[in-house]
Protein backbone atom coordinates (compact mmCIF):
# COMPACT_ATOMS: atom_id res chain seq x y z
CA UNK A 1 0.00 0.00 0.00
CA UNK A 2 1.43 3.56 -0.86
CA UNK A 3 1.97 6.33 1.27
CA UNK A 4 -0.83 8.39 -0.73
CA UNK A 5 -4.53 7.60 -1.57
CA UNK A 6 -5.50 8.29 -4.82
CA UNK A 7 -9.14 8.60 -5.76
CA UNK A 8 -11.16 9.46 -9.43
CA UNK A 9 -13.72 11.47 -9.30
CA UNK A 10 -16.11 10.52 -12.09
CA UNK A 11 -17.72 13.78 -13.34
CA UNK A 12 -16.15 16.90 -13.53
CA UNK A 13 -16.70 19.33 -9.38
CA UNK A 14 -19.30 21.78 -9.80
CA UNK A 15 -18.39 25.11 -9.59
CA UNK A 16 -21.85 25.88 -7.59
CA UNK A 17 -20.45 23.46 -5.07
CA UNK A 18 -18.29 25.93 -3.71
CA UNK A 19 -20.50 29.33 -3.44
CA UNK A 20 -21.61 27.62 -0.20
CA UNK A 21 -18.67 28.32 1.36
CA UNK A 22 -17.75 31.67 -0.06
CA UNK A 23 -18.40 34.56 2.41
CA UNK A 24 -15.84 36.61 2.58
CA UNK A 25 -17.76 38.64 5.70
CA UNK A 26 -17.43 35.79 7.69
CA UNK A 27 -13.31 36.17 6.88
CA UNK A 28 -13.28 39.59 7.85
CA UNK A 29 -14.86 38.78 10.56
CA UNK A 30 -12.63 36.18 11.87
CA UNK A 31 -9.87 38.09 10.66
CA UNK A 32 -10.58 40.66 13.26
CA UNK A 33 -11.48 38.74 15.87
CA UNK A 34 -7.90 37.06 15.61
CA UNK A 35 -6.18 40.32 14.95
CA UNK A 36 -7.85 41.59 18.39
CA UNK A 37 -6.79 38.57 20.37
CA UNK A 38 -3.17 39.22 19.03
CA UNK A 39 -3.51 42.63 20.40
CA UNK A 40 -5.02 41.58 23.51
CA UNK A 41 -2.45 38.81 23.93
CA UNK A 42 0.72 41.56 23.17
CA UNK A 43 -0.88 43.81 25.59
CA UNK A 44 -1.01 40.64 28.27
CA UNK A 45 2.68 39.60 27.15
CA UNK A 46 3.70 43.21 28.06
CA UNK A 47 2.58 43.17 31.41
CA UNK A 48 3.77 40.39 32.55
CA UNK A 49 7.44 41.65 31.27
CA UNK A 50 6.90 44.90 33.26
CA UNK A 51 5.69 42.84 36.29
CA UNK A 52 8.30 40.93 36.17
CA UNK A 53 10.93 43.67 35.55
CA UNK A 54 9.48 45.70 38.55
CA UNK A 55 9.36 42.73 40.92
CA UNK A 56 13.19 42.52 39.78
CA UNK A 57 14.14 46.11 40.33
CA UNK A 58 12.43 45.59 43.90
CA UNK A 59 14.35 42.58 44.64
CA UNK A 60 17.65 43.93 43.35
CA UNK A 61 16.64 46.75 45.83
CA UNK A 62 16.02 44.57 49.84
CA UNK A 63 19.49 42.83 48.33
CA UNK A 64 20.75 45.94 48.13
CA UNK A 65 19.40 47.27 51.51
CA UNK A 66 20.14 43.78 53.16
CA UNK A 67 23.81 43.62 52.05
CA UNK A 68 24.49 47.36 53.05
CA UNK A 69 23.64 46.54 56.90
CA UNK A 70 25.47 43.12 56.81
CA UNK A 71 28.32 45.73 55.82
CA UNK A 72 27.62 48.60 58.57
CA UNK A 73 27.69 45.06 60.76
CA UNK A 74 30.59 44.01 59.94
CA UNK A 75 31.89 47.97 60.03
CA UNK A 76 30.95 48.23 63.18
CA UNK A 77 30.56 45.01 65.22
CA UNK A 78 34.00 44.81 66.40
CA UNK A 79 33.92 48.14 68.17
CA UNK A 80 30.38 46.97 69.75
CA UNK A 81 32.34 44.09 70.52
CA UNK A 82 34.81 46.15 72.15
CA UNK A 83 32.63 47.78 74.05
CA UNK A 84 30.46 45.14 75.38
CA UNK A 85 33.92 43.67 76.55
CA UNK A 86 35.10 46.64 78.09
CA UNK A 87 31.74 46.66 79.72
CA UNK A 88 32.35 43.23 80.97
CA UNK A 89 35.59 44.46 82.43
CA UNK A 90 34.44 47.12 83.99
CA UNK A 91 31.48 45.11 85.82
CA UNK A 92 34.22 42.84 86.71
CA UNK A 93 36.40 44.77 88.33
CA UNK A 94 33.21 46.69 89.70
CA UNK A 95 32.58 43.54 91.44
CA UNK A 96 36.27 43.20 92.30
CA UNK A 97 35.62 46.28 93.99
CA UNK A 98 32.54 44.84 95.66
CA UNK A 99 34.00 42.38 96.71
CA UNK A 100 37.03 44.14 98.20
CA UNK A 101 35.00 46.69 99.99
CA UNK A 102 32.61 43.81 101.56
CA UNK A 103 35.84 42.19 102.50
CA UNK A 104 36.90 45.20 103.95
CA UNK A 105 33.92 45.69 105.49
CA UNK A 106 32.93 42.51 106.95
CA UNK A 107 35.82 42.10 109.69
CA UNK A 108 34.71 45.37 111.03
CA UNK A 109 31.02 43.51 111.97
CA UNK A 110 33.18 41.17 114.00
CA UNK B 1 -0.92 36.50 -16.35
CA UNK B 2 0.14 39.66 -17.91
CA UNK B 3 2.05 42.59 -15.64
CA UNK B 4 -0.97 45.13 -16.56
CA UNK B 5 -3.11 42.40 -13.96
CA UNK B 6 0.14 42.03 -11.72
CA UNK B 7 0.77 45.19 -10.81
CA UNK B 8 -3.15 45.80 -10.28
CA UNK B 9 -3.30 42.88 -8.17
CA UNK B 10 -0.27 44.70 -5.97
CA UNK B 11 -2.42 47.78 -5.83
CA UNK B 12 -5.29 46.12 -4.04
CA UNK B 13 -3.10 44.46 -2.18
CA UNK B 14 -1.20 47.61 -0.81
CA UNK B 15 -4.67 49.11 -0.42
CA UNK B 16 -6.33 45.78 1.88
CA UNK B 17 -2.83 46.38 4.06
CA UNK B 18 -4.52 49.16 5.48
CA UNK B 19 -8.05 47.91 4.44
CA UNK B 20 -9.01 44.65 4.41
CA UNK B 21 -12.13 44.92 2.82
CA UNK B 22 -10.33 45.78 -0.30
CA UNK B 23 -9.12 42.18 -0.25
CA UNK B 24 -12.95 41.09 -1.20
CA UNK B 25 -12.31 41.90 -5.20
CA UNK B 26 -8.85 39.20 -4.85
CA UNK B 27 -11.22 36.67 -2.82
CA UNK B 28 -13.94 36.45 -5.15
CA UNK B 29 -11.22 36.06 -7.76
CA UNK B 30 -9.32 33.37 -6.61
CA UNK B 31 -11.63 31.31 -3.89
CA UNK B 32 -12.77 28.70 -6.46
CA UNK B 33 -9.27 27.71 -7.34
CA UNK B 34 -7.90 27.51 -4.59
CA UNK B 35 -11.25 25.48 -3.16
CA UNK B 36 -10.92 22.90 -5.80
CA UNK B 37 -6.47 23.09 -5.50
CA UNK B 38 -7.71 21.96 -1.53
CA UNK B 39 -10.79 19.57 -2.55
CA UNK B 40 -8.52 17.65 -4.76
CA UNK B 41 -6.27 17.24 -2.10
CA UNK B 42 -9.04 16.11 0.47
CA UNK B 43 -12.38 14.66 -1.22
CA UNK B 44 -14.31 16.36 1.20
CA UNK B 45 -16.33 19.10 0.51
CA UNK B 46 -16.79 20.51 4.52
CA UNK B 47 -13.34 19.76 4.73
CA UNK B 48 -11.80 22.10 1.87
CA UNK B 49 -14.58 24.76 2.63
CA UNK B 50 -13.30 25.01 6.31
CA UNK B 51 -9.50 24.99 5.18
CA UNK B 52 -10.17 27.50 2.15
CA UNK B 53 -11.71 29.73 4.56
CA UNK B 54 -8.53 28.92 7.11
CA UNK B 55 -6.08 29.84 4.12
CA UNK B 56 -7.94 33.09 3.37
CA UNK B 57 -8.10 34.17 7.06
CA UNK B 58 -4.40 33.22 7.40
CA UNK B 59 -3.53 35.52 4.04
CA UNK B 60 -5.77 38.90 5.83
CA UNK B 61 -3.14 38.03 9.39
CA UNK B 62 0.26 37.90 7.05
CA UNK B 63 -1.18 40.25 4.01
CA UNK B 64 1.24 42.95 5.41
CA UNK B 65 4.17 40.56 4.93
CA UNK B 66 3.66 39.60 1.53
CA UNK B 67 6.45 41.12 -0.86
CA UNK B 68 6.37 40.56 -4.43
CA UNK B 69 9.12 38.28 -5.59
CA UNK B 70 8.73 37.40 -9.43
CA UNK B 71 5.53 35.13 -9.10
CA UNK B 72 1.75 35.57 -9.14
CA UNK B 73 -0.15 36.51 -5.91
CA UNK B 74 -1.93 33.58 -6.72
CA UNK B 75 0.94 31.33 -6.20
CA UNK B 76 1.76 32.89 -2.57
CA UNK B 77 -2.00 31.91 -1.82
CA UNK B 78 -1.81 28.01 -3.19
CA UNK B 79 0.98 28.06 -0.64
CA UNK B 80 -0.60 29.28 2.28
CA UNK B 81 -3.35 26.50 0.74
CA UNK B 82 -0.59 23.99 0.53
CA UNK B 83 0.96 24.42 4.38
CA UNK B 84 -2.83 24.59 5.28
CA UNK B 85 -3.44 20.86 4.00
CA UNK B 86 -0.22 19.53 5.32
CA UNK B 87 -1.13 20.83 8.44
CA UNK B 88 -4.21 18.87 8.45
CA UNK B 89 -2.29 15.69 7.27
CA UNK B 90 0.21 15.64 9.97
CA UNK B 91 -2.70 16.66 12.87
CA UNK B 92 -4.70 13.77 11.40
CA UNK B 93 -2.11 11.46 11.02
CA UNK B 94 -4.11 9.89 7.53
CA UNK B 95 -3.14 9.05 3.66
CA UNK B 96 -2.43 12.15 1.92
CA UNK B 97 -5.57 11.53 -0.50
CA UNK B 98 -5.67 13.06 -4.04
CA UNK B 99 -8.32 12.86 -6.01
CA UNK B 100 -8.80 13.63 -9.51
CA UNK B 101 -11.19 13.93 -12.06
CA UNK B 102 -11.41 11.10 -14.70
CA UNK B 103 -12.46 13.86 -17.73
CA UNK B 104 -8.76 15.68 -16.65
CA UNK B 105 -7.21 12.34 -16.20
CA UNK B 106 -8.28 11.34 -19.85
CA UNK B 107 -7.61 14.42 -21.31
CA UNK B 108 -3.99 14.08 -20.07
CA UNK B 109 -3.73 10.40 -21.06
CA UNK B 110 -3.86 9.88 -25.03
CA UNK B 111 -6.91 7.03 -24.08
CA UNK B 112 -10.14 7.13 -26.67
CA UNK B 113 -13.15 5.96 -25.02
CA UNK B 114 -12.81 2.39 -26.59
CA UNK B 115 -9.26 2.48 -24.94
CA UNK B 116 -10.34 4.07 -21.48
CA UNK B 117 -11.31 0.69 -19.45
CA UNK B 118 -11.91 -0.25 -15.71
CA UNK B 119 -8.69 -1.96 -15.98
CA UNK B 120 -6.76 0.55 -17.33
CA UNK B 121 -7.99 2.91 -14.62
CA UNK B 122 -7.51 0.35 -12.02
CA UNK B 123 -3.82 0.20 -13.05
CA UNK B 124 -3.17 3.67 -13.09
CA UNK B 125 -4.91 3.95 -9.78
CA UNK B 126 -2.28 1.28 -8.27
CA UNK B 127 0.59 3.04 -10.33
CA UNK B 128 0.13 6.51 -8.69
CA UNK B 129 -0.23 5.31 -5.10
CA UNK B 130 3.16 4.30 -5.71
CA UNK B 131 4.33 7.64 -6.50
CA UNK B 132 6.09 9.42 -3.86
CA UNK B 133 4.11 12.28 -2.72
CA UNK B 134 6.37 15.09 -3.64
CA UNK B 135 5.99 13.79 -7.03
CA UNK B 136 2.50 13.61 -7.17
CA UNK B 137 2.07 17.26 -5.61
CA UNK B 138 4.08 18.46 -8.63
CA UNK B 139 1.92 16.60 -11.45
CA UNK B 140 -0.70 17.77 -9.54
CA UNK B 141 0.28 21.57 -10.08
CA UNK B 142 1.46 21.16 -13.28
CA UNK B 143 -1.19 19.68 -14.64
CA UNK B 144 -4.20 20.23 -13.26
CA UNK B 145 -3.49 24.13 -11.67
CA UNK B 146 -1.36 24.33 -14.86
CA UNK B 147 1.38 26.33 -13.00
CA UNK B 148 4.68 26.93 -14.19
CA UNK B 149 7.84 25.17 -12.76
CA UNK B 150 8.51 28.98 -11.41
CA UNK B 151 5.55 29.13 -9.61
CA UNK B 152 6.01 25.33 -8.58
CA UNK B 153 9.21 25.99 -6.90
CA UNK B 154 7.91 29.03 -4.80
CA UNK B 155 4.57 26.89 -3.56
CA UNK B 156 6.41 23.39 -2.55
CA UNK B 157 9.50 25.25 -0.85
CA UNK B 158 12.04 24.05 -3.60
CA UNK B 159 13.80 24.94 -6.21
CA UNK B 160 12.90 25.38 -9.87
CA UNK B 161 15.64 22.70 -11.06
CA UNK B 162 13.98 20.51 -8.46
CA UNK B 163 10.35 21.41 -9.84
CA UNK B 164 11.81 20.53 -13.10
CA UNK B 165 13.45 16.93 -11.71
CA UNK B 166 10.23 16.19 -10.07
CA UNK B 167 8.11 16.63 -13.32
CA UNK B 168 10.48 14.89 -15.22
CA UNK B 169 10.93 11.72 -13.10
CA UNK B 170 7.13 11.63 -12.69
CA UNK B 171 6.05 11.88 -16.57
CA UNK B 172 9.18 9.47 -17.38
CA UNK B 173 7.81 6.79 -15.15
CA UNK B 174 4.19 7.17 -16.42
CA UNK B 175 5.33 7.22 -19.92
CA UNK B 176 7.00 3.59 -19.24
CA UNK B 177 3.30 2.16 -18.50
CA UNK B 178 1.01 4.29 -20.13
CA UNK B 179 0.37 6.51 -23.37
CA UNK B 180 0.82 9.20 -22.23
CA UNK B 181 -0.45 12.84 -24.06
CA UNK B 182 1.21 15.43 -22.10
CA UNK B 183 4.83 16.78 -22.42
CA UNK B 184 7.68 18.00 -20.50
CA UNK B 185 7.88 21.51 -21.42
CA UNK B 186 10.77 22.48 -18.67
Amino acid sequence: MGRNEIRLRRKRTISSGADRYRNYGTILERHEREQRLKKILKVFVMFIAVLILIMIITMLGRWEKRSGNAGADLIFGTGTQQSRTLMVSSSNTALSCDAVVSFQQRPSKY
Amino acid sequence: MSEDEIRQEIEIINRSKRDPRAFGVLYEKYFDRIYYFILRQTDDEALAGDLCSQTFVNVLNHLHQFEFRGVPFSAWLYKIASNEVRKHYRKNKGKKIFSLEEPRVKELFDQGNDGWDEELVEKLIVFMNDLPTEMLEVLELRFFENKDFKEIAYILDITESGAKMRTYRALDKLRKNFNLKIKYDG
